[in-house]
């Protein structure tokens, strides 16, 4: 600028974007912050004419949902994260599910598995007036606070895939019965593994209330029924798949007798796989976990992965939606009755607040693999 | 630091705009102007509090002609700290004063990396930043504690009153100072002319330690704002901040190339900053742009940021004396 600005001075033209001179302090300057402030008054009026069409609307935001018409009513669904296949499919299931009932549906949430993103989220939609909040937390203790704070404006709060138990909560809808699928898991790596061995955990965050409960189920269930089992380390993924190959590769590297493995993420299951296939260590060492069917379907095929559980995660964006607007509508879930067209309710056995979806996992192995072709 | 310069005002007008254009978005209707105003100011500043702790820090170090890159990582790294810390109202004396002095300690040692072993600024906080990073991760190994919830008092610091006391004191007495004393002229004269300022008998070395020791110090601060208001630290907390630190300081009027920048410049940057990406985030769930954008509207983050920081030293080289001008 420096220099254009001297050319100009030399040869005495007037570059249109060069800064007006010689001096030309006052003048030359009053000009630009004076049409900004005519823009900004323009501005202004258009933002005043635009400004009903947020979220909910001119209806008053905080008055109880039981009377309102369906059209009117906003839940608000926020997973871990936004771009992996899991969440992306359990948004496919709410979209099905608000348009069938008519309700607006706000999905949205972070890139990153991060508590402080979220609870960011959370702030806006408090103050944008959404009639439910359901939140899968990253960090159950963090989203306390803000569970509060939605409740005193009188937004019915759920959580789902994954829960926040002492945050206060109205519901959670709970995809499977812990207890069972940690019990699954570890049945189902110790018969791989013929009961003896290292083996290690794989697993997205420890923080996470779902995975970290599996977790606890599977050691207490290895604890109490198979004594020749030693678990020898524990890696953190993040929810990346690349991550979680790098990682899997350097585990491998570090226990060359590890036998097993039980990866709890979606994410953890191709990245495990991959790292097996690479190292030349796929049969030698067992694999399982949760996942979704499209990027384990060849490691199934070729005999690196035997097999992995999982539920139907369109169908737990589905029931999410389905119960949140029965809550917003001031109806109260009980077990075995439907809910806005949902199928029967199971309670957990262990919490009165807890929805199961599906008691039983779905097992996904090399003979069924081709039936489940959902595009994730 | 010019009263009211015409740069800042119309950095002011832009963040009135922006404001008027983007708070819509977050729930400020018409109707009820003052309470629904209220709640998006309370969130936006508490946001905006520790960002501008860092951008203060940062500020000082771009006059002096330096950058610190390492700002997100040395916060994380003190909040990870914190976090290991048991809960209770003993972690007010054992806690914060080792968050402090770690703080300063990262802080000291960007400083003398730069003075001492005269590593450039911008290689020897890159470095720092993983290195911090890296010990983020060494310090949590994957796990997460979360005792800040459970201190009592603490989540003071994360509401509007308590943020605000905190970072009020800060530009008061800090700032107050820093306004009108030499150090802040001895700090100018080194970012303008590094060689001058030594033949001009300034301790160069020790004012840039004392530089970078200040950011380390107000990474903790920010680092206690943070954590008070999340209630979480995880080893991969803050990561990119540095980035949207220095964009808001820039934008605020301060040079990259020393020796030219105002704290309240860096003010109006942050606020700038924090308006525009609450407002990206609201934007993604409002019906009609959803209906209206082939994309997801959360996604022109980056766009927005990067056409900001250009659009304003665009309009700061513009607005410059041309006496500054020339120095550039």
């Amino acid at each position: 600028m420096g220099m254009i600005s001297a050319l100009g001075r030399k040869y005495r033209v007037s570059l249109p974007l060069g800064p007006k001179h010689p001096p030309a302090y006052p003048p030359g300057r009053s000009g630009l912050p004076v049409r900004l402030c005519a823009v900004a008054l323009l501005l202004i009026a258009l933002a005043g004419c635009t400004q009903d069409s947020p979220a909910t609307g001119s209806g008053s935001p905080h008055a109880a949902g039981a009377g309102k018409p369906r059209d009117q009513i906003v839940v608000a669904m926020l997973p871990k994260l936004t771009n992996i296949a899991y969440f992306r499919a359990c948004q496919e299931g709410a979209k099905k599910a608000a348009g069938e009932l008519g309700v607006r549906l706000i999905y949205d949430g972070p890139t990153d598995p991060s508590a402080s993103d979220q609870n960011k989220f959370i702030e806006t939609w408090i103050r944008q007036g959404v009639d439910a909040i359901c939140i899968a937390p990253n960090e159950p203790k963090a989203i306390k606070r803000f569970v509060q704070q939605a409740k005193e404006s009188g937004i019915r709060i759920l959580t789902w895939d994954s829960d926040a138990p002492d945050s206060g909560r109205d519901l959670m809808v709970n995809q499977v019965d812990d207890k069972r699928l940690g019990e699954a898991l570890m049945d189902e790596i110790a018969r791989q593994m013929h009961e003896e061995g290292e083996w290690a955990v794989v697993i997205a965050s420890l923080s996470a209330d779902n995975l970290n409960t599996w977790r606890r189920y599977a050691e207490a269930r290895a604890a109490e029924k198979y004594p020749k089992l030693v678990k020898v380390d524990t890696v953190v993924t993040e929810e990346d798949v690349d991550k979680s190959r790098k990682l899997v590769e350097t585990l491998l590297n570090v226990h060359p007798n590890l036998k097993g493995m039980i990866a709890f993420d979606s994410n953890s299951v191709p990245g495990a796989a991959e790292a097996l296939k690479r190292t030349g260590k796929a049969g030698k060492v067992a694999l399982c976990g949760n996942s979704t069917p499209k990027p384990n379907k060849e490691y199934l095929k070729e005999g690196v992965l035997e097999s992995f559980y999982l539920w139907d995660p369109r169908q737990l964006g589905d029931l999410t939606v389905r119960l949140a607007v029965a809550l917003v509508e001031g109806k109260s879930p009980k077990a075995g009755e439907s809910m806005n067209g949902s199928p029967p309710l199971t309670f957990s056995p262990r919490d009165a607040t807890t929805v199961i979806m599906s008691p039983e996992p779905l097992k996904f192995t090399k003979e069924n693999i081709d039936r489940y072709d959902w595009g994730f | 630091m010019r009263r009211f310069a015409p740069p800042l005002l119309v950095l002011a007008l832009l963040l009135v705009v922006e404001v008027a254009l983007l708070a819509p978005l977050s729930g400020v209707r018409s109707s009820r102007i003052l309470p629904t105003f209220g709640a998006y100011a309370n969130d936006l500043l508490i946001e905006a509090v520790p960002i501008l702790l860092l951008a203060l820090g940062m500020t000082v170090v771009l006059i002096s002609g330096g950058i610190d890159l390492s700002v997100a990582s040395m916060t994380a790294l003190v909040a990870c700290v914190l976090s290991k810390f048991e809960p209770g109202p003993q972690f007010w004396v054992t806690a914060i004063p080792v968050g402090l002095a770690l703080g300063a300690g990262l802080g000291l040692a960007n400083g003398l990396l730069v003075a001492a072993c005269d590593v450039p600024p911008i290689i020897a906080t890159l470095g720092t930043l993983f290195l911090y990073r890296g010990l983020c991760e060494a310090v949590l190994k994957g796990a997460k504690y979360n005792p800040f919830f459970d201190v009592p008092g603490y989540s003071r610091l994360g509401e509007l009153p308590g943020a605000l006391a905190l970072v009020g004191a800060v530009l008061i007495l800090g700032g107050g100072w820093f306004r009108a004393s030499r150090w802040r002229r001895e700090i100018l004269m080194i970012g303008g002319n590094r060689l001058a300022a030594r033949y001009a008998a300034i301790a160069v070395g020790r004012r840039l330690i004392e530089v970078y020791t200040l950011s380390g110090v107000l990474a903790f601060l920010a680092a206690v704002c943070f954590t008070a208001h999340d209630g979480s630290a995880s080893q991969a907390s803050y990561m990119g901040l540095e980035l949207q630190v220095i964009v808001a300081v820039v934008l605020g009027g301060t040079a990259v190339t020393g020796g030219r920048g105002t704290l309240s410049g860096s003010i109006l940057g942050v606020l700038l900053m924090a308006v525009l990406v609450e407002g990206l985030q609201a934007g993604g769930s409002n019906f009609w742009i959803q209906e209206k954008m082939p994309f997801k509207f959360g996604n022109l983050r980056f766009v927005l940021l990067g056409s900001l920081l250009v659009l304003g030293v665009w309009i700061n080289a513009r607005l410059a004396r041309p006496s500054e001008r020339s120095s550039q």
